[in-house]
């Protein structure tokens, strides 16, 4: 292991946050808010020990693939870390553990909160909070590809160590090319959303916070009763339309945009359709056995549905509607969509669609094995094989994120007093959603969990977000060997 | 004419031996030297043995005046490296033949030009086709498009349930004369010939018509066929090689459902990733068990077309044995096809070499021949009256055609027309030429073709 390396590496992206915490820092500084002291101290700290580990000398050997694992695990951890310290040093988050939480929360895009009340806190506080979500979205590593060609030195172990999906797709010959088109086309998306929100009817304020949470798909809000608080249908559709494009594969948005406005790109898609035609046909089942048990009205019963179904299923965690005054078929449906989460390649977390589609493919074509023995057929997408070796890493994945799902569903019972809470509380954080079931639904917070139930989730956040083997592969004793 | 033609394969020899009999200069280019030594003893041809793309081919005397060079080694690379170089030698025409289905993309007009192509022929295509054309008709036994598509030369099998049992050939034209359809040749008993007017039809006669394409579907239904169903029907194929994977492409694109049997497993492997709806089975197709097992009573057809000649023809049999279903058998051997058709139940027998060879039949009349069939002995030539032909401004009567040879189908100003003995001939006549193979060197020249 290249400690000095990685130590360097990890230099350049706590500085990376200590630089993003200027943007809070001056805001708090226009607009005089109590919180400034708080900001600079974090910035200046951060700014500092990052400076302090670029100097490093440089190391000349190799920078090998664990290096690369651990470097991506250790960046997200440190992130977590120093974008904690505003809400510990402004006094807003009574622990450190809490603080550490709702940093984590943001950086993984979860969207988990112990705020029991928003609205108090300070504005910059609140704007970071959704910061961290912004730029966790795309993957903080890619951003730093993008932004520095230091990083280069993991090459593409690191860009696909943090890159949701079975493989990683190089968009263009150079990887920081394709780092910086994929922050550009977010960026652009952000943008257009926050034009949009502004203009019909959010302050400015609440407009960037709400297009950062939605377009990482995180869904932290800046009021206590998240999107309802608007009260406006058109706001709720319009989030609707930019969560669904969120969990899209940024690399099909690159392909449209950059390829000539094709449509088929698209179309051609068959994740695509699959993650689309589960979202219709759940948003659908559900308003139907609503309507059928309720006098509702169809048309705020819809949106109601289709809101948080896209939202669940984004794995973003905005609420319009109390789910868990559904029916419980609603709500089971709702948990099996936390678990699918988006598509690979998107800023949803989740075992993604591509994973599901792949796997019940491959289920098809063993069953068509035992009716004829002598078959050849191998699993494809849109025409082309699917390597073994890319379907026995999904099978794997599938394996390990139950086992980890399960296992942390066993240590958060240790202090949790239902079982509900348990399952949907681990669910919720693995796949990077937020909100769950019973203490911790939609119109409750992970406040009153207890302390070890907290960094079970928080750890639970970032193997959801790094897609377990990353983070995993460290506890290989291979790993540390010099 | 002069012909040179490199490769002697089984194409090759098959093309050598017809077309010596036809009296061109034949000049043969393989590195091969038992087989061009064989070629020698055999027939009159002028045999050299060099390698092809070496680039003192390019000065060979042969090539310079040549009329037509056919490049038909067994390696696509070759032969079109080989057009190339003839054509810059300074050969007037060049036919390739290429396999390899990943070359299809490059039949645009343009990159075939710069590689000195002037025809492709592909005999995986063409046998592909065929068998394709049975499945989708099994009556319809032969068809040749000519005239671009326009006028469709058809082979009917007489069947029991066909309305034309017992008619004479003069009732029949009765009744299709109006639709612009003429009968055109009589097989029977492996006999091809041109028949009378007194001529009547009997059970397992081969009908051969000349119909514009139009005109087809109004045919069929006269003849007592329904549409050509669109049902789904089952169709094992046996042999994954480059004619199987053809034919199932083609086939899974309609309603049928193909099963692709295939022993080697790479091959059943790669297949399996180019195919879609198609089933990929890997064991031995002549495995009775396994074949039962996978369905083979329940099959409509099953169509061998392995590179072994011996287990297609132990498939078929088996096949037929256990099952209702129509037998396509691909052979080698050209006199196998006559064989297995009369004295086994299978269904029909197809080789490439004949296909092959049938096609490049248009390229031997010096350009004039616009398209050219042959069935057995007999051959349908599209020709064009030229200004100066002797035929321009004739009767057709007063033509010295003889008893065996017969124009079929004329076109004029668009118009087709069944030709009577007093028809008057006019330059810019498209004609239907029905000539017996060993009369045609006679009856080229007599037109006004050198051969």
């Amino acid at each position: 292991m290249q400690y000095r390396s990685i130590l360097k590496a990890l230099g350049v992206i706590i500085l990376l946050v200590g630089g993003c915490l200027l943007i809070p820092t001056v805001y708090a500084w226009v607009i005089d808010s109590s919180d400034l002291e708080a900001f600079v101290l974090s910035s200046v700290i951060s700014i500092l020990i990052g400076a302090g580990l670029l100097m490093l000398p440089k190391s000349k050997k190799p920078f090998k693939n664990q290096d690369g694992f651990a470097l991506v695990s250790f960046a997200w951890l440190a992130a977590g870390l120093f974008g904690a310290l505003p809400f510990l040093l402004s006094g807003a988050v009574p622990t450190f553990t809490d603080a550490y939480f709702e940093s984590v929360s943001g950086f993984t895009t979860t969207g988990a909160s112990i705020f029991t009340v928003i609205e108090d806190k300070p504005l910059p506080l609140l704007l970071w909070r959704s910061m961290t979500q912004w730029l966790g979205g795309m993957g903080i590593i890619v951003l730093t590809i993008a932004i520095v060609p230091y990083l280069d030195i993991g090459g593409m172990s690191i860009f696909q160590a943090e890159v949701p999906g079975p493989t990683a797709e190089k968009l263009t010959p150079k990887i920081q090319d394709t780092a910086k088109v994929l922050w550009f086309i977010y960026f652009v998306f952000t943008v257009i959303l926050i034009g949009l929100l502004w203009f019909f009817g959010m302050t400015p304020f609440e407009a960037v916070n709400y297009a950062f949470a939605t377009m990482s798909t995180g869904g932290f809000s800046t009021r206590n009763t998240s999107v309802a608080a608007f009260n406006s249908p058109l706001l709720e559709w319009i989030i609707t339309l930019f969560m669904a494009i969120a969990g899209m594969n940024f690399a099909l948005h690159f392909r449209f945009l950059f390829r000539g406005f094709k449509l088929k790109v698209y179309q051609q898609d068959s994740e695509l359709m699959f993650y689309l035609t589960i979202i219709l046909a759940s948003t659908l089942g559900v308003t139907g056995v609503i309507l059928l048990q309720s006098t509702a009205g169809f048309e705020p019963t819809l949106r109601g549905v289709a809101f948080t179904v896209v939202s669940l299923v984004t794995t973003t965690g905005f609420g319009t509607a109390d789910y868990e005054l559904w029916p419980v078929f609603g709500q089971m449906i709702l948990l099996l969509l936390m678990i699918m989460g988006g598509c690979a390649g998107s800023t949803a977390g989740g075992v993604k669609s591509v994973r599901l589609m792949l796997v019940l493919k491959y289920i098809y074509v063993e069953m068509l094995k035992m009716l004829h023995p002598h078959l050849v057929r191998d699993v494809k997408m849109q025409d082309t094989v699917v390597e073994r070796s890319v379907l026995g890493s999904i099978l794997s994945f599938l394996f390990i994120y139950i086992t980890v799902m399960v296992f942390s569903i066993l240590l958060v019972s240790l202090q949790t007093p239902d079982m509900i809470t348990s399952i949907s509380a681990v669910i919720a954080c693995l796949s990077n959603i937020g909100p769950g079931l019973g203490m911790v639904g939609p119109t409750d917070n992970y406040a009153q969990l207890h302390d070890f139930t907290k960094w079970v989730l928080s750890l639970n956040m970032v193997l959801g977000r790094l897609e377990i083997l990353t983070l995993l592969v460290l506890f290989l004793p291979q790993s540390w060997t010099k | 004419m002069k012909i040179v033609i490199a490769g002697a394969g089984e194409v090759g020899f098959h093309l050598i031996e017809r077309l010596h009999r036809e009296g061109v200069t034949l000049s043969v280019i393989d590195t091969d030297k038992m087989i061009l030594k064989e070629l020698e003893s055999q027939f009159h041809v002028q045999v050299d043995q060099s390698n092809i793309i070496d680039s003192r081919f390019l000065r060979k005397a042969h090539l310079k005046d040549a009329d037509l060079f056919l490049a038909i080694t067994n390696s696509d690379e070759t032969n079109m490296i080989a057009c190339k170089m003839a054509k810059s030698a300074g050969v007037i025409k060049t036919v390739c033949r290429i396999r390899s289905i990943q070359l299809e993309g490059a039949k645009k007009k343009a990159s075939l030009e710069s590689l000195g192509i002037d025809h492709i022929i592909n005999p995986v295509e063409l046998v592909a086709d065929e068998i394709v054309q049975m499945v989708m008709a099994p009556n319809l036994v032969d068809r040749h498009l000519f005239d671009a598509g326009r006028l469709s030369f058809l082979g009917y099998k007489v069947q029991s349930y066909n309305t034309f049992i017992g008619f004479s050939i003069a009732e029949i034209h009765g009744k299709i004369s109006c639709m612009g359809i003429s009968v055109a040749l009589l097989s029977r008993q492996e006999r091809c010939f041109l028949p009378t007017q007194e001529h009547r039809i009997e059970l397992a006669d081969q009908l051969y018509f000349f119909c514009p394409t139009q005109n087809h579907q109004w045919l069929r239904q006269l003849m007592g066929y329904t549409k050509v169903s669109a049902k789904s029907k089952r169709v094992m194929i046996n042999g994954g090689g480059h004619i199987g994977l053809r034919v199932a492409r083609q086939l899974e694109t309609t309603a049928h459902q193909v099963k692709v049997i295939e022993t080697n497993e790479t091959r059943a492997q790669k297949i399996a990733a180019r195919l879609s709806k198609a089933m990929i089975l890997q064991f031995d197709g002549t495995e009775l068990k396994k074949l039962a097992a996978e369905g083979i009573d329940e099959q409509d057809f099953f169509i061998s077309v392995t590179s072994l000649e011996e287990v297609n023809l132990t498939a078929c049999l088996m096949a037929k044995q256990h099952s209702e279903a129509k037998a396509i058998c691909l052979v080698k051997q050209q006199e196998l096809i006559a064989i297995l058709e009369r004295a086994t139940k299978i269904d029909r027998a197809i080789s490439p070499r004949i296909t092959t060879s049938r096609s490049l039949d248009r390229f031997f009349g010096g350009g004039r021949i616009q398209s050219a069939f042959s069935q057995g002995s007999m051959q349908v030539l599209e020709l064009k009256l030229f200004e100066g032909s002797n035929w321009a401004g004739a009767r057709i009567s007063d033509l010295d055609l003889g008893d065996a040879t017969a124009i079929g189908m004329l076109k004029r100003e668009d118009q087709y027309l069944l030709p009577g003995s007093d028809t008057l001939l006019k330059e810019g006549d498209l004609v239907l030429l029905l000539v017996h193979r060993l009369d045609k060197p006679e009856i080229l020249k007599n037109f006004g073709l050198a051969v």
